[in-house]
């Protein structure tokens, strides 16, 4: 099927994009949906239905621009042999879309020892600063060494993909893919008696998904607002084994720990969504008849009550790209609905 | 089911309405009429009218960044850091020359290229139009050819080579990318393609000497004054840098020299008396001005702002002492003005100043801490030079106009083409014309510059242009153009120059730092550019 999207366009010719028929795209899948009933008695009743859908999105071609697989977007990466370099993401001919790219967490610096003399990061600190390890950092000048930030235990460390000593915007890998592969859902229909419980679910699996919002606020990044108590979980010497790294105010003006997106901060997004659960009572039908009705109905229903997941951000059913404070957005509200269904 | 007769009828009826009628087509091919498109836009005067006022809000969107971002971030007198309200400031990675492939300051030519497109398309539509008189025809064209220049010499200053668009290729239905790609044209093309638009700016213009000919807007439009300063900007410049395969003119001199002295006499602007005056808000686009952005309530206001504490979460309000040594509270009454510190100056160039000199005070409001004998201890400045007025309902706006050129520019400008030339006489008698202004009633014999060799008087000429042109967008372009010996090394380059008595850029490491590299994602998205030298 036709893609309609932004085209890119160079952005000499004085526009960005163009809306057009952007290439050929394909989703190949399979959807298996079952019900039955489960269970049949006098007092109790046990219906369920659910589905279940294996999705893969291929592109299949893109206009011609003159970039290999007529790339669009994408990030430059080592491939892990010598300086060779891949474009991964964005949208290629051949590919998926919505790889998520970002930096290899390998752990935390517990001492001066573990860290390489002589490494350079070149990336993470919003001035353009390098990091240095400390024989690097010994050798620069004064005016040099104002402009550097020194590289201390409880820094992050990053996989050198092409261990050629400095980490920069090429040693980053591929984390995974944003978009769901296994989508679905099923409902529950459990009745005794009068009384009926209803329960509507829904999942999504085999995908990633970022944290975008505890960085900014772990690193102090904006200046003025209250950290987050995973600062209780940042290394320092009385805590070597701790999770994050040590803690800065405003990271992105220092070693740039948190702020980059690694996979320090990449989840496996995989939810199961309680959307919706409802017990009801219908009154019997002697009851019903006295007061002059056919029939009366009482229910409460939560609605979007939560999910079960591992990933800690608030909402895992949003797909998203990384960056520092894009948010994780806030949670559907949940709802709780008291109904009365009555019959003359 | 029956059908009925009436049924049958009224079908047949239809059926030979449908075939007797003629083709929908007429009435069905229309224009919009409550919105433009590109096929029925350019057919009145008004046309033009309106697009010339989108032209100039375009460059009033980019008048921070030609100002700021591009003329004074890198001249070293920013401080990078905490600010002295305890904010922290931006522009770090810029004020500290960290230039690199992925730290490249702006992305995509400043998207300067889409406002070269609009005066493309401008110049494209416009030039043989016949739905527009001839003078206001002509008058717009030299506006347009005129703010081409503009761009295309900051693209030039910026990054030397740079991809000459002059058409409107993507408007005019090309959309395969490979045919688009344009190439970076080398650093003596750029230029003369700026002096070429100048001299079609100059021909448009004709004799039509008026700010305001047509009551757009006093001084607010691009104008012939603006394009023959911006004439002697380009050739001195062209004059003294070389750029890649541009050398230096020498005999660009001349010229510059010529159209700037045309701008002091033809066009009967004169010095305000009081340079606080200048950048009052409410005497806009007083005699001294030759070309400004207007900011105003209910249009646009400006992030001048950025430059001033905070009351709210700032902490100079509350704990900082003024210079009479009584607590700070507000002097300038931003409270509910959104300020927020975010840029500051570092304190070498407050303490350039004499305290005899008004512009100090109009320029700059100093912070102090007390020390444990209560005696005050600097602590960091606010620049007070443009920040607008109190409004009707008391609160600050930030309306004051951008000023781009105005006239002590020109005498400045001039006094530094007098130096080339070795003439101390002119170049005593222009920095003394601005001097003069700025003491004020203060005005003493000892204030008075006497010209020395060609060093000490362009040392004298930063210095003057330091002081006078605080947040006008001059100390970067001045720090790479003026050099310490005639003919020898940018004075970027030299601790003279510098607030620390480090060189801003080092000669032997940073030399290419001269020009901004450009950003990833442009050359990842276009085959035919290529990275700037050195990076």
């Amino acid at each position: 099927m036709d893609k309609y999207a932004a085209f890119a366009l160079p952005s000499t010719t004085g526009f960005s994009s163009i809306t057009n028929n952007n290439g050929e795209f394909q989703n190949k899948g399979v959807e298996l949906e079952l019900s039955g009933r489960i269970l049949k008695t006098e007092d109790f009743n046990w219906n369920m239905s659910g589905n279940i859908t294996y999705n893969k999105n291929i592109i299949v071609s893109l206009p011609d621009n003159g970039l290999e697989r007529n790339r669009q977007g994408g990030s430059q990466i080592y491939t892990g042999n010598g300086t060779e370099t891949i474009f991964v993401g964005g949208y290629q001919e051949g590919q998926e879309p919505g790889l998520l790219v970002g930096y290899k967490f390998d752990g935390i610096y517990k001492s001066v020892d573990e860290i390489p003399a002589n490494l350079v990061v070149q990336t993470g600190n919003d001035q353009g600063k390098y990091q240095y390890g400390p024989a690097a950092y010994n050798a620069l000048t004064p005016s040099q060494k104002a402009n550097a930030i020194l590289i201390e235990p409880g820094d992050a460390k990053w996989r050198d993909i092409n261990g050629d000593g400095v980490i920069d915007n090429f040693d980053r890998i591929e984390i995974g893919n944003t978009t769901p592969r296994w989508t679905g859902g099923f409902n529950t229909n459990f009745t005794y008696k009068n009384f009926t419980l209803y329960g509507r679910f829904d999942f999504g699996l085999d995908f990633w998904t970022y944290d975008n919002a505890r960085p900014w606020f772990l690193g102090n990044m904006q200046g003025t607002y209250n950290t987050t108590t995973d600062v209780f979980n940042t290394w320092t010497p009385e805590n070597p084994n701790a999770k994050y790294p040590r803690y800065v105010w405003a990271d992105q003006l220092g070693a740039g720990n948190l702020n980059r997106t690694s996979t320090l901060f990449a989840h496996k997004g995989d939810y199961l969504a309680f959307r919706e659960i409802s017990l009801s009572y219908s009154l019997p039908q002697t009851i019903a008849n006295k007061l002059y009705m056919q029939a009366m109905n009482v229910s409460v229903t939560g609605q979007n009550l939560g999910y079960l997941t591992a990933a800690p951000v608030a909402n895992p059913e949003r797909a998203y790209g990384a960056g520092v404070a894009s948010g994780t957005g806030y949670g559907l509200p949940r709802t709780l609905l008291f109904g009365i269904n009555v019959t003359f | 089911m029956k059908i009925s007769k009436i049924t049958i009828f009224s079908s047949l009826l239809m059926l030979l309405f449908a075939a007797t009628s003629t083709s929908c087509s007429d009435s069905l091919d229309l224009g919009p009429i409550d919105y433009y498109g590109s096929e029925s836009y350019w057919k009145t005067e008004a046309h033009a009218e309106g697009y010339i006022d989108g032209i100039h809000k375009h460059l009033r969107d980019a008048a921070w960044q030609h100002t700021i971002t591009f003329g004074e971030l890198r001249g070293g007198h920013y401080i990078t850091g905490t600010s002295g309200d305890g904010s922290s400031v931006s522009g770090g990675s810029i004020a500290s020359q960290n230039f690199d492939a992925n730290n490249t300051g702006v992305s995509k030519f400043g998207d300067l290229y889409g406002r070269i497109t609009n005066l493309n398309l401008f110049i494209a539509r416009v030039t043989d139009a016949d739905f527009i008189g001839e003078a206001k025809k002509n008058y717009f064209l030299g506006m347009v050819h005129g703010l081409r220049a503009f761009y295309y010499f900051d693209l030039y200053r910026t990054y030397g080579g740079v991809p000459l668009r002059l058409g409107i290729e993507v408007i005019d239905g090309e959309l395969d990318p490979t045919k688009l790609y344009l190439p970076r044209a080398t650093p003596a093309e750029v230029m003369t393609q700026i002096k070429s638009d100048l001299q079609k700016s100059l021909e448009y213009f004709g004799n039509v000497n008026s700010f305001n000919p047509y009551g757009m807007g006093n001084k607010v439009y691009w104008n012939k004054a603006a394009t023959e300063s911006l004439i002697g900007e380009v050739y001195l410049w062209n004059a003294k840098v070389t750029t890649g395969n541009n050398t230096a003119n020498p005999d660009d001199l001349a010229v510059a020299k010529q159209h700037l002295l045309n701008v002091v006499n033809n066009y009967g602007l004169s010095l305000q008396n009081n340079f606080a005056d200048v950048f009052d808000a409410t005497k806009k686009a007083n005699s001294e001005i030759i070309f400004a952005i207007r900011f105003d309530e209910g249009e646009a206001t400006n992030a001048f702002g950025q430059y001033v504490y905070n009351i709210g979460t700032g902490q100079t309000s509350n704990s900082a002492y003024l210079e009479d040594g009584s607590l700070f509270v507000d002097p300038l009454q931003v409270a509910g003005a959104g300020s927020m510190q975010r840029y500051e100056y570092v304190q070498g160039l407050f303490n350039k100043f004499d305290v005899e000199d008004s512009r100090r005070d109009a320029t700059f409001l100093a912070a102090y801490n007390k020390d444990e004998e209560g005696n005050l201890v600097y602590r960091g400045t606010h620049v007070r030079k443009n920040i607008g007025l109190i409004n009707n309902s008391g609160i600050r706006v930030w309306i004051g106009d951008m000023v781009f050129y105005r006239l002590s520019w020109v005498y400045l400008t001039l006094a530094e083409i007098a130096n080339m030339e070795g003439d101390n006489a002119k170049v005593e008698e222009y920095i003394n014309i601005v001097r003069e202004r700025a003491y004020g009633d203060n005005w003493a014999p000892e204030f008075e510059f006497e010209a020395g060799d060609f060093t000490a008087n362009e040392l004298a000429i930063l210095a003057e242009k330091d002081k006078e042109f605080v947040q006008e967008g001059q100390r970067w372009w001045d720090i790479r153009r003026m050099t310490l010996t005639k003919g020898g090394k940018p004075l970027v380059f030299t601790q003279q120059a510098s607030f620390n008595g480090v060189p801003i850029l080092d000669e032997a490491t940073e030399a290419h730092k001269l020009l901004w590299p450009i950003d990833r994602a442009l050359l990842d998205n276009d085959d035919a550019l290529e990275q700037t030298p050195g990076y």
